[in-house]
């Protein structure tokens, strides 16, 4: 069985518990204006141009449209781009490069196989994260099981706006699952993400194994006390919660952004200030909940 | 142990450290650079280096020879400025280096025959680091010197001597030692008269008698630290918790002595100079030896924050509170100590030698990279290494020269020439065993060793019991890198042919496409990814290096080579002399660090990774391939750092790893410290085994290790 990865990360300590190997699946049905991952929201590979490496040497020309030198400088003209990444093979200099591999499960596993001997010891393993790791659901869960069958950990990082039954699918195999949940109103998770909420948040009272609830802190989003209590208070109630973290918004997606052509996404947002922080944490204690902030348990 | 508070002496120390950080400018000042060790000497008065001057000189301005070393040194130790400061528990810092102090030094102008010009045109050409006419590195045991005093060695000398009186060679050494020890006698009296009270009362003492309490073992140890960091540098300590527990027991016993105080004093001694000590680990049947002092020592180091050389033993049976109280603390003070080395593939590799596994876990961390077996070993550990990027290179200029290109032959070529190299580093460790004890003997090494005074021979010269010579392998990633890039894109994918490959390399890549052919090259599978044929061609190189010493790993004459991975604080130096490689590398950039992969050698710059790679290219005979882990300080803001790190660490030794070096640091602080490094006087960064403050390395040196710690950055 084949799915589409952006990378496979390996030692992250942000993913879950212990060291962690993270995979990145290509795909992703919500449409965050500020999403981090821009690179993940196409479930087909796209041609990642990184400008500061290129020579202006115009190997990659003349294969088709899309490139044109102009003063010396190179420039994409997506709308001209077949995808065949012919231009990849031609550059010397790493400025083209093809962003997002279809692979097997089987490769998948020997790559999350390199790391088995860390898993165990710091208690951690594998996550499948993306993208939405939903839209692949049978690759995913494919992942999910032969992880566990290793016994390996292994946790999704999802935001559970898919059917029932997907779900039902991916947390078989599934020790973990990391949830974000972008807002407590559906219309205005509708407008910031492109979904509705309904759908997470049902999935999210029938979960049974343990969970982490997140949400993104994403200025004039969901920056509110108001919001934030009302999620937290969701989360306290919910059987398997482990703890609810607040994750800060960074840019960083905007530099990913650019390279993929994805003008409208490369301008950053204004990123929380430090005051902000501070009241959604005092909003988000006050109902009880366990609390993290950007992987960091909050001592009150 | 963890939240230790030490409140009695908090101003004290707080004053010392004020102290050394005012020394630390006042040698940037003077020097600007070291590149190395911080060492905690201080300067002496101007007033001294204008009027000091050696009784025995060469016409050159130079010395050479055991009377002269020894009449030399007596003479510096006895006009040596004292030091005493009334917040210290200890007396003395120490001001020169002796084996700095010859103006024009050349061994060639030894007073007696020293000629090696046979080995001259390989040792060029290989560009080798032979270690001919170096010392110290190997490892004394105080337990000696603490059981005996000054006086106590001094009569062993004296008895010595009357037994040797016929033997010429015995003679002149132990007259020569007895020169040294009346030096050091004079330099701690002439201290003690200068102090008040206790500490005058301790230092009177210990001219002549053996210490009793704590304080007098600290202070006993800052002695032959000081005094042998004088003669020739030397910064091997020993099993420090072992060494002072029974002084600390009986101190408590007798009611002498509360923690704190023991903190104190142990401070001192670190503070006096960050010698290399181990505490932990197996004793020789195998019993944990972490005791109470072990954890106080680390307390005492968590007290400073100054530079500190401890190294954490981890093994199967170990107190993991202390592994875990070290992770602590290195995550806590960000300095770069302790370091942590990994018993089972130590005691394993130093076994395959055929010795037992009582001595195998004798040998123990000491120095940069090195182990040793305090008293009964010597080594040139550290001081002689084999730059494969240079081996590499000949052997690269040799197929290109011959028209005749295939990966195999290139390889075979490069096992040719490693082999010719290190045949030639095997008659220059003879041919130094043979001499070095008419150049420069070991003075001070030689009254804390087994065998030196009873048998009145130097310890390079037959004096202690094992001779396992040190070599290292430097460059291994680089020269990795360049067989996996000729195989990827010259042999496999076919992108450039290898004429066009010879040619933009032999133009540092600045001939028409030379660029972009580099940028080709240096995109190609790097050692390290895990799973490419870069990792293959590490573990192979790895194994060239380990098995192509010849006659079973000795030396024409017999002498056991012990081959490790390592490249000291000379990346730079090894690299200025290599040519630009295929790997991308241009002309004159630095070697790879150690066993460390190339910086960027994946995009997550994952840890494990790294450790893993590490971990394959062991040379599997006791000596190190250390790991040389950059966390970015991120990383201590993760839930559970020290539970993940200790994890990283354990995963390394089970994997084989020997030792680990690690540095968290925050990249703006050292991007703002490169610019002004006046502004950071206090910030250190642990630069290969040693800790260092950044402002005492050079501007080439500080840029380095900035690029190497931040270059995650470039590639996320």
């Amino acid at each position: 069985m084949n799915g589409i990865i952006t990378e496979i990360q390996h030692a992250s300590v942000h993913d879950g518990p212990g060291l962690r190997s993270v995979v990145f699946l290509k795909g992703c049905q919500m449409r965050c204006f500020w999403c981090h991952n821009p690179e993940t929201i196409s479930t087909s590979p796209q041609l990642f141009f990184d400008e500061s490496k290129c020579m202006g040497c115009g190997r990659c020309l003349g294969f088709c449209e899309a490139h044109k030198l102009s003063n010396g400088r190179h420039r994409i003209e997506r709308a001209f781009c077949t995808s065949c990444f012919r231009c990849v093979e031609t550059c010397f200099t790493g400025a083209l490069s093809v962003c997002g591999r279809v692979v097997s499960v089987d490769e998948v596993m020997r790559d999350l196989a390199e790391d088995i001997p860390f898993y165990g010891e710091s208690g951690g393993g594998v996550t499948v994260s993306g993208g939405e790791p939903g839209c692949q659901s049978d690759f995913t869960a494919e992942i999910l099981h032969r992880c566990h069958k290793m016994k390996i950990h292994a946790a999704l990082e999802t935001n559970l706006a898919y059917s029932r039954a997907i779900l039902e699918k991916l947390v078989a195999g599934c020790d973990l699952v990391m949830a974000d949940l972008k807002h407590i109103d559906s219309q205005k998770h509708r407008a910031g993400t492109g979904h509705g909420n309904e759908q997470v948040l049902e999935n999210l009272r029938s979960l049974t194994v343990p969970l982490i609830l997140r949400t993104p802190i994403v200025p004039g989003f969901n920056d509110d006390a108001g919001t934030i209590r009302r999620i937290a208070e969701f989360a306290v109630k919910l059987d398997t919660l482990q703890y609810y973290e607040l994750l800060t918004y960074h840019p960083l997606g905007c530099g990913k952004a650019e390279r993929l052509g994805m003008e409208e996404r490369a301008k950053p947002q204004a990123s929380p200030t430090i005051n902000t922080t501070d009241y959604l944490i005092k909003a988000a204690s006050e109902t009880g909940v366990p609390l993290f902030l950007n992987g960091r348990r909050i001592v009150k | 142990m963890s939240g230790f508070k030490l409140e009695k002496y908090a101003g004290r120390i707080a004053r010392l450290v004020a102290k050394k950080k005012e020394q630390t400018l006042a040698k940037y000042r003077r020097f600007g650079k070291a590149d190395e060790d911080d060492y905690g000497y201080v300067l002496p008065p101007e007033e001294f280096m204008r009027t000091f001057r050696f009784p025995v000189l060469d016409e050159n301005g130079s010395f050479h020879g055991v009377s002269a070393w020894a009449k030399n040194y007596r003479a510096l130790l006895e006009a040596h400025p004292v030091y005493v400061d009334p917040d210290d528990a200890l007396a003395g810092r120490w001001m020169f280096m002796m084996s700095r102090m010859r103006a024009g030094y050349q061994l060639s102008l030894a007073p007696f025959p020293v000629d090696y010009s046979f080995l001259h045109h390989d040792q060029e050409l290989y560009d080798l680091t032979h270690g001919i006419g170096k010392d110290a590195h190997f490892a004394p045991d105080y337990r000696i010197g603490l059981s005996l005093g000054w006086g106590g060695l001094t009569r062993k000398v004296e008895r010595s001597l009357e037994a040797h009186k016929f033997d010429s060679e015995a003679v002149e050494l132990l007259n020569a030692e007895l020169e040294a020890l009346a030096g050091i006698r004079n330099w701690i009296h002439r201290t003690a008269m200068a102090a008040e009270g206790e500490l005058r009362r301790i230092n009177l003492r210990l001219e002549n008698d053996p210490p009793e309490t704590l304080r007098e073992a600290c202070q006993w140890i800052a002695w032959f630290n000081m005094a042998s960091r004088t003669y020739n540098r030397d910064g091997a300590g020993g099993q420090l918790d072992e060494i002072l527990r029974p002084y600390y027991e009986r101190d408590i016993a007798a009611g002498r002595i509360d923690d704190e105080d023991a903190v104190y004093y142990i401070a001192c001694l670190l503070l006096n100079d960050p010698h290399y000590y181990q505490i932990g680990g197996p004793d020789p049947n195998g019993k944990d030896q972490t005791s109470r002092i072990s954890f106080l020592i680390l307390e005492a180091a968590h007290a400073l924050k100054t530079p500190c050389n401890l190294t954490i033993r981890v093994h199967d049976r170990m107190d993991e509170k202390l592994f875990r109280r070290g992770v602590e603390i290195l995550l806590e003070d960000n300095l770069g100590y302790p370091r942590f080395s990994g018993d089972n593939a130590l005691i394993e590799g130093f076994m395959r030698n055929g010795y037992s596994i009582e001595l195998a876990r004798e040998r123990i961390a000491l120095g940069c990279n090195w182990m040793s077996i305090p008293g009964r070993e010597y080594t040139l550990n550290d001081t002689v290494k084999i730059n494969m990027m240079k081996v590499f290179e000949v052997a690269f200029n040799e197929i290109a020269d011959s028209g005749k290109f295939s990966l195999g032959a290139l390889h075979k070529c490069y096992q040719k020439h490693l082999a010719r190299a290190a045949f030639c580093i095997a008659e220059g460790l003879d041919f130094h065993l043979a001499h070095q004890y008419r150049n420069e003997p070991e003075l001070l090494l030689n009254l804390l060793c087994y065998g030196p005074i009873e048998k009145g021979r130097d310890a390079s010269h037959g004096g202690v019991d094992f001779y396992n010579m040190c070599c290292d392998g430097a460059g291994l990633a680089v020269v990795a890198d360049s067989f996996a890039a000729l195989q990827t894109q010259v042999v496999e994918r076919k992108r450039i042919a290898w004429k066009e490959c010879v040619e933009a390399v032999r133009s540092d890549f600045r001939n028409e496409n030379g660029e972009q052919i580099r940028r080709l090259l240096a995109s190609s599978p790097r050692f390290g990814h895990g799973g490419t044929c870069a990792d293959e061609w590490a573990v192979t190189l790895t194994h060239d290096f380990a098995e192509t010493f010849p006659n079973g790993r000795r030396t024409p004459e017999g002498r056991l080579i012990i081959p490790g991975l390592f490249s000291w604080a000379d990346t730079l130096r090894f690299g200025k002399t290599v040519g630009a490689t295929p790997n991308g590398r241009r002309a004159g950039e630095p070697s790879s660090h150690g066993a460390n992969p190339c910086p960027g050698f994946r995009k997550d710059g994952a840890a494990t990774a790294v450790a893993k790679a590490v971990a394959s290219v062991q040379c599997g005979y006791g000596n190190t391939s250390p790991l040389q882990l950059e966390l970015d300080a991120s990383f201590v803001n993760c839930a559970d750092p020290v539970g993940r790190l200790t994890a990283l660490f354990r995963t390394h030794f089970k994997l084989g790893g020997t030792l680990i070096n690690v540095n968290i640091v925050d990249a703006k602080t050292l991007r703002a410290a490169q610019k002004e490094p006046e502004k950071f006087p206090d910030l250190i960064v642990r630069v290969t085994g040693f800790t260092s403050y950044f402002i005492m390395l050079s501007p080439e040196f500080r840029d380095f290790v900035v690029k190497r710690i931040i270059e995650e950055e470039q590639y996320a």
